[in-house]
Parts: C-alpha cells; structure tokens; sequence
C-alpha cells in the first residue's frame, strides 16, 4: 500500500456505509416516474388504428379489427419495454407501468386480451 | 530454451464472460505468439434490421450492446436524420450529450471494477461499481431505464429534462469529481496496480496507427483521435474538452487515460447541464411513419465516439421505410488486433488483464457480413465488379465467394463434424 493515508480512511468510512443492495423481494425498492414496466392499456378510447402494432420492434401487441369488435393483445414475454407504443398511441390509451415482478412459470399469463366495441 | 508450446484460452471465458478464444503460443510462461478466433456469439442482427423500419431499428439496434446502448442509437438515428434532411433542434443535441457522457462514465467505471477484480484487486472492483451507481441512477431518473434508455427518436429525443433532475444530477456529478480525483490518486500510485499493469500489453504509437486501433486503446498509446473532436456530433462543438492521451501504451496508461476521460466526462455534462438551451425536443411533430415517407434513397456512414472508441452505422435506403442494409462496425473489432499485438511478450497470467484492457464487447463484435448471390453467374457478375469481396482462392473459372446452395453445403459438413472445432 503506497498510500495508507488515504486508503485506509476510505476503508474506514466504507465500513460505515449502508448496504448498497436491499433484500428482494422482502423489500423492493421505488421506480422513477419514467420508469417503463409492462404495459398498461385502457379499451376505453381505443379506436383500433393499429399504430402500436406497427411500431412495435418485438411484435409484442397485435390489433385486430373485425367490423364493429376490436381485439387488442399484448404479449408481455415479448416486450421489451422501449415505450414506443405509448409514444405512438394518438388517443393516449397505452402507458408504461410500474409493474416490474413479471417473472411466472405459467406462460398463459403472458398474454393478455382485450376485446370491445370500436 | 523452453520447448514452444500451445495453449488454447478460451472461447469459454477468457476474461470477461463472452466468448473469444486465443491460441497462445508460450515459451515456458512467456507468451510469444497470439491467434485470435472470434464471432462465436452470432446473432443476426443486421439480417433483422432488415425486417424492421427505421423506427422499430432504433430499439433494435439499441440492444447491439447493453452498455453502450445510446451509442448505437445515436449513430443509427444520426444516419436516418442525414438521409430525412433533419436538423435536430439544439435542446435535443444538448440531451444526447447528456446521456451520451453519462453512458461514457458508467461504461469507463464498470471497466474501472472490471480491471480491479482482473488484478485482483477487488476493493477496487467494489468502490468502482459503487460510484457507478449513482451514474446509474441518473441514466434512470432521466430516461427511465438503466440500461436501455430509448431516448433517442428519429429527429431528437423522446424526454425532456426537468430542474429536479438537473439539481440531481449536478448532485451526483460534484460526488463523483471527488471520487474520480481520489481515483486519480491513488489507483496509478497503487502497488497492486503497477505490478500487473506497468510495461504489461505495451502497444506502441506506430503499432497502434497501423492496426487502426481507436477509442481509449488507441489514445493510451498516444494516437491523438476522438470523433467528438474530429467530426463534432450532437452538441460536442459547443462543448470545451480535452481528447486525454498518454505515452506509454501500457496497461495502466489505458488505466490513467479511461480514469481521466471520467473527469472529462463529468467536465462536459455541467457544461450541458448549464448551458442547456430551450426549445423544442423533435425535429418534426409529424408521426413518425409521415416522416419516414419522405425518406430518400442512398448511402450515409455515421460515425459516433463510444466510450470503447469510433462506432460506425452505413445505413442504405432504398426509399422505402426500411433500411435495406445497415453494418454496424464496434470498436472492439477495430481493438482486437491491439490484443494480439500486446499478448505477444506478456505472461499467460496477464491474459485476462490484457485482454479486458480494450475493454472488449464480444459479442457486439460478432458480426459478419456474407454476400450471397442467387446463382453462379450473378456471383460471377458480382465479384467481376467488385460488388462483393473476393476469397483469395478465387480463380477466373471459380471466381470464389459463395451461392446460397454452398452455403447451405458448407453449415452441414461444417454440423456433421467435418469441422473439429
């Protein structure tokens, strides 16, 4: 050690810090307001246009419009969370949640559907 | 003498947990010859881009690298801006260089660790990747994400920054000055440093000008060359920084010279920070896809200073919303001859040290550009005009290159074992 007088103080203020992890999932911890999670979607003023289908890069959402029905599904195995969708969205109805425990071993809750009046 | 033997390194692990493997020639300890095999980790993505639009590439091609992630994007939207006729409104620019030099930081201290825990000198590894949580941590707050931040959209980016951040990050920034200067002090000073680094993986000025090395590599060795100054990009004109070099080539002139662009670094983002102007964040307020309508059709190369050295996207439009060809070239593969260069007289212990020392992105690098033609007489036609590269076995009858039909021959022998490797 060339420089104990300035190593060894460092090591001592070291020993006085917190933790610098927490105990997940025990505890978890806040998430910026930027944060994007999975994805969050209100039927509700949705028109079908089908602009997150097409700017999605993973080809997570599908729209699909059958006469007077919309249905509107999100793989959320296959996002990958850039927020583009919501960017895209001209009525607003898609946002990036908080969500982020998304890990399951059942692969059917992946998907989720959405399917209403246009 | 010793007898010459050997060694293979690798392709499992050589140093950081990617693969490349080494053929190391040694003479008792001593290393004297080097062979390098890459692009193990294969993932087809320049093949994808061409599947994707423009807009849906930035998210692509932004997952190249999970560290230097705003680079990739950067250069690629910069190549679609030429080829649109954009201009990015200055607050944009000003934000780009923002995340852009905070990227620089984390990627520079999560090497800083890397190089520790390789000397073993793992205190170093932890105080190091302490600090760069709080870079982390401002990369989040601002963009939303720690390692992807999709800030950049084509003709600016997607977030604004607010005083709060601001005062955040100026926070964090006055931390880490102190940190790095405490770095500066004492890591070059280290006992533990100068044995392993000191006249280890030497890389002379002349040698790394003619293996064209870039990026920190090659300013250790004294090349003076940084895009930001040479071909100014996002607001890096309106920004007073120093391009940091050092004399010795060695490892721990990487060391002084990575420690100091830190500096540099946290130089720049409060200049942003205070001189940030007003104004819009995008170029244009049309939908994206309007945008990409009135693309034109050609050829753009986009040079970026990543915090490994020179990246560089071609990107070639054909007109429609689609690139029809982007290459990406990483630093790392413009560094790996470097490598090869220093193992040459190092130890074999100095292995894995020597080789983290370009701070190596494997398998961004793994990358390889195979032009097939439909049949013998388009590869014919092709390598005639010198469309496509020519294999050295090439004759005037077997004009070498491949069809798809040999290509698929080549994967099966090549499966069946026909190959050892």
């Amino acid at each position: 050690m060339r420089l104990p007088g300035k190593l060894v103080p460092e090591a001592l203020k070291t020993l006085g810090k917190d933790s610098a992890t927490i105990r997940y999932p025990e505890q978890s911890r806040s998430m910026p307001d930027r944060f994007r999670g999975r994805v969050a979607f209100d039927p509700d003023g949705c028109t079908g246009c089908g602009m997150c289908e097409r700017h999605c890069a993973a080809d997570a959402i599908v729209v699909e419009a059958d006469g007077s029905e919309i249905s509107w599904r999100y793989d959320e195995s296959a996002c990958m969370f850039c927020g583009q969708c919501g960017e895209s969205c001209p009525t607003d109805v898609i946002t990036m949640s908080e969500e982020y425990d998304l890990a399951s071993s059942d692969p059917a809750s992946f998907e989720t559907t959405h399917t209403f009046e246009r | 003498m010793a007898e010459e033997t050997t060694i293979p390194i690798g392709p499992q692990h050589p140093s950081l947990k990617e693969p490349a493997n080494f053929e190391l020639t040694v003479e008792g300890e001593q290393i004297t010859g080097a062979e390098l095999s890459i692009s193990y980790n294969h993932r087809g993505i320049e093949q994808a881009v061409r599947s994707k639009s423009y807009l849906e590439n930035i998210y692509l091609l932004e997952r190249i690298c999970g560290i230097c992630s705003h680079s990739h994007t950067t250069a690629f939207v910069r190549g679609v801006e030429q080829l649109l006729g954009l201009s990015v409104p200055d607050r944009a620019r000003y934000v780009r260089t923002l995340v852009a030099e905070l990227e620089r930081l984390h990627s520079h201290l999560l090497w800083l660790g890397v190089a520790g825990h390789e000397i073993g000198f793992d205190t170093l590894w932890q105080y190091a990747w302490r600090d760069r949580e709080a870079v982390m941590d401002s990369l989040e707050e601002l963009t939303g994400n720690r390692v992807h931040y999709s800030i950049n959209t084509i003709g600016g980016v997607r977030e604004d920054i607010d005083t709060e951040t601001i005062d955040a990050i100026r926070d964090r920034m006055a931390e880490l000055s102190d940190r790095i200067d405490f770095y500066l002090e004492t890591v070059p000073a280290e006992r533990t440093v100068q044995l392993r680094c000191e006249d280890v993986g030497v890389v002379s000025k002349q040698r790394a000008q003619e293996l064209c090395a870039v990026g920190p590599t090659a300013r250790a060795s004294g090349v003076q060359g940084d895009v930001r100054k040479d071909e100014p990009y996002a607001a890096y004109d309106e920004v007073d920084f120093e391009v940091i070099t050092a004399e010795d080539g060695d490892l721990l002139a990487r060391l002084q010279v990575r420690i100091e662009e830190l500096a540099e670094s946290v130089a720049i983002i409060e200049q942003v920070l205070a001189d940030l102007p007003e104004g819009e964040l995008k170029a244009s307020q049309k939908p994206p896809q309007a945008l990409l309508a009135g693309i034109e059709s050609g050829d753009v190369l986009s040079r970026y200073e990543a915090p490994r050295g020179e990246l560089t996207h071609f990107i070639r439009s054909d007109g429609s919303d689609t690139p029809e060809r982007v290459h990406v070239r990483v630093p790392t593969l413009a560094n790996w001859p470097t490598v090869v260069e220093a193992l040459k007289g190092s130890y074999i212990a100095d292995t894995p040290i020597v080789v983290a020392g370009i701070d190596p992105c494997i398998s961004c690098t793994s990358r390889i550009g195979v032009a097939v033609a439909e049949d013998e007489a388009t590869l014919a036609d092709a390598t005639d005009s010198g469309v496509v590269g020519v294999d050295e076995s090439g004759t005037d009858d077997d004009p070498g290159g491949y069809t798809l039909d040999d290509l698929r021959e080549y994967g099966i022998e090549w499966y069946e074992g026909g190959d050892t490797r």
